[in-house]
């Protein structure tokens, strides 16, 4: 187990898949760990990277991703959701990625995720886009291109 | 004793899961009554060559109720019950039970002759006006099936096989089209012209109606839904009736219009959508979907829909101050839930077998607006 994120105020990244996004609206299923994550929902830190550099490096991994939304720390815990560290050493598929993090589900059944991730969507959705795939890349794909703040 | 006689036909379409019978393709219960009453009488015929006519009272000994409508897809239940013969032709209770089984037999081997494609026997008159209702509303992805009363070979009337069978005696059958088309005209002597996809097509209505309804909607959305003769080459010839022809808000369409293809886009997901997970979606959860997108048209510019990891799909909508999920899975089950937007209320996932009356109530309940 990592060490528990504890600044309320960090932000915490998730990649949408261009498939689960339409008309700039991601589905919840973006937010709720599948069967296979065993209750875990993976996230990038705001404290370490950025929404632009946590996009590059998960599609240079081979992954698609159309958009970065963030949630705070806070958010998750608002839920009773905490968050704790990850860093991910590099293998021989991935790369290296230190900023990783995991928003900890496994007190709820996986009905109660399903509404949770309805939350949590809410409040990623208010949030907006943080990063979005180039146009070229994904016609899906929302915002402009900008880095916002990563902490509130 | 001969008991009550019951006839299941059974209806394969989407818009037929959980067992729903749409209105308008109600009128194939008495046209089947009709055709079944019209083989009927060449049976009695037959037994009796002695005689021209039907006794008196030999049509109202025909009659068939429908009782219930159970699943899969929908299989309408249509009962003849003896007492009511037995009331209507006293004392030939025995011998029409015999012949109702002759006719349906009959029904059987007449639609089995077009599947094995056989030369169609000579059909009179009555025959043809039932047949031109019988399946008037089939679209190309559905069927009524009929089950032999001895043995299980199960036999179907789909819209290939019902042209084939009218067209094969006579120039022309009737079918019923619904649709959306486009204004293109409409005149104060009686009619209006709806450009579709199966060509313009000139509608009568009522001046009147036309001048209160129609007038100033040129190249406004159309909703239509009219019987009409076509031809084998599938022209239209005429409009035989009219159920209802009405100017739409164009905006509700094209929300349709858009789900629509939006579920279609799902079917080129290959496996591996989802970086190397996800399922192909299944045509049963797109088809599930889809008919829900039908069944509530008015929510469908509030629905955003996704594939899901299972090769399921994922419909979410916000209204009534609701955000709500469906989820369609691969084997055509549904699972409903949601939370309130501006408050604490939630609804955790409850199942549902498929797309039913319960499942549309559940979701009213919370979004209607």
């Amino acid at each position: 187990m990592g060490a528990k994120l504890t600044n309320g105020a960090e932000i915490l990244f998730r990649q949408i898949h261009p498939d689960l996004i339409q008309d700039g609206e991601p589905s919840s299923s973006n937010f709720c760990p599948k069967e296979s994550d065993k209750d875990l929902l993976s996230v990038d830190r705001g404290a370490l990277t950025t929404p632009k550099a946590a996009f590059d490096l998960f599609t240079s991994n081979g992954l698609k991703s159309a958009a970065v939304y963030g949630v705070s720390v806070d958010e998750f815990l608002n839920h009773k959701i905490p968050c704790e560290e990850d860093p991910l050493p590099a293998t021989e598929e991935l790369k290296e990625n230190l900023s990783h993090a995991l928003a900890i589900f496994s007190e709820f059944g996986r009905s109660k995720q399903k509404t949770l991730a309805k939350r949590i969507k809410q409040v990623a959705l208010a949030r907006g886009a943080l990063h979005a795939a180039p146009v070229e890349a994904n016609d899906e794909t929302v915002v402009d291109d900008s880095e916002k703040p990563v902490a509130e | 004793m001969t008991e009550n006689k019951t006839f299941k036909l059974r209806y394969v379409g989407a818009r037929y899961a959980g067992a729903r019978m749409p209105v308008n393709v109600l009128s194939d219960l008495p046209a089947f009554r009709d055709l079944l009453v019209s083989f009927a009488k060449d049976e009695w015929k037959a037994r009796h060559p002695d005689r021209l006519r039907v006794p008196k009272g030999f049509d109202a000994s025909l009659t068939l109720d429908l009782t219930q409508i159970e699943e899969g897809s929908a299989r309408p239940n249509l009962v003849w019950n003896r007492d009511v013969a037995q009331k209507a032709l006293p004392g030939f209770e025995d011998e029409l039970a015999e012949i109702v089984d002759a006719s349906y037999t009959d029904i059987v081997e007449l639609f089995e002759g077009v599947a094995a494609g056989h030369d169609i026997p000579e059909l009179s008159p009555e025959k043809l006006r039932a047949l031109d209702k019988f399946g008037a509303s089939l679209r190309p992805d559905e069927q009524i099936e009929l089950t032999p009363l001895t043995g299980d070979n199960v036999v179907f009337l789909d819209v290939a096989r019902r042209k084939r069978l009218i067209t094969s005696v006579r120039e022309t059958y009737n079918v019923r089209l619904t649709g959306v088309g486009t204004l293109a005209s409409n005149s104060v002597y009686g009619q209006v012209i709806i450009r579709t996809e199966h060509g313009d097509i000139s509608i009568p209505i009522d001046p009147e109606e036309i001048k209160q309804d129609f007038d100033g909607s040129l190249d406004q959305s159309v909703q239509y839904d009219i019987l009409v003769e076509v031809d084998r080459g599938d022209h239209i010839r005429s409009v035989i009736d009219v159920y209802d022809v009405v100017v739409v808000d164009a905006s509700i369409e094209a929300a349709i219009s858009r789900a629509y293809e939006r579920l279609d886009g799902l079917a080129a997901l290959k496996h591996g959508w989802l970086d190397g997970h996800g399922a192909v979606i299944s045509d049963k959860a797109r088809d599930t979907a889809r008919s829900f997108v039908t069944a509530r048209a008015s929510l469908a510019d509030t629905m955003k829909i996704y594939p899901n990891e299972g090769g399921g799909v994922l419909i979410e909508l916000l209204a009534g101050g609701w955000d709500m999920s469906l989820e369609f899975a691969a084997d055509g089950s549904i699972d409903l839930y949601g939370i309130e937007v501006d408050g604490e209320d939630e609804m955790e996932p409850l199942k549902f077998g498929d797309l039913n009356e319960g499942l549309l109530a559940t979701l009213d309940e919370k979004v209607r607006r």
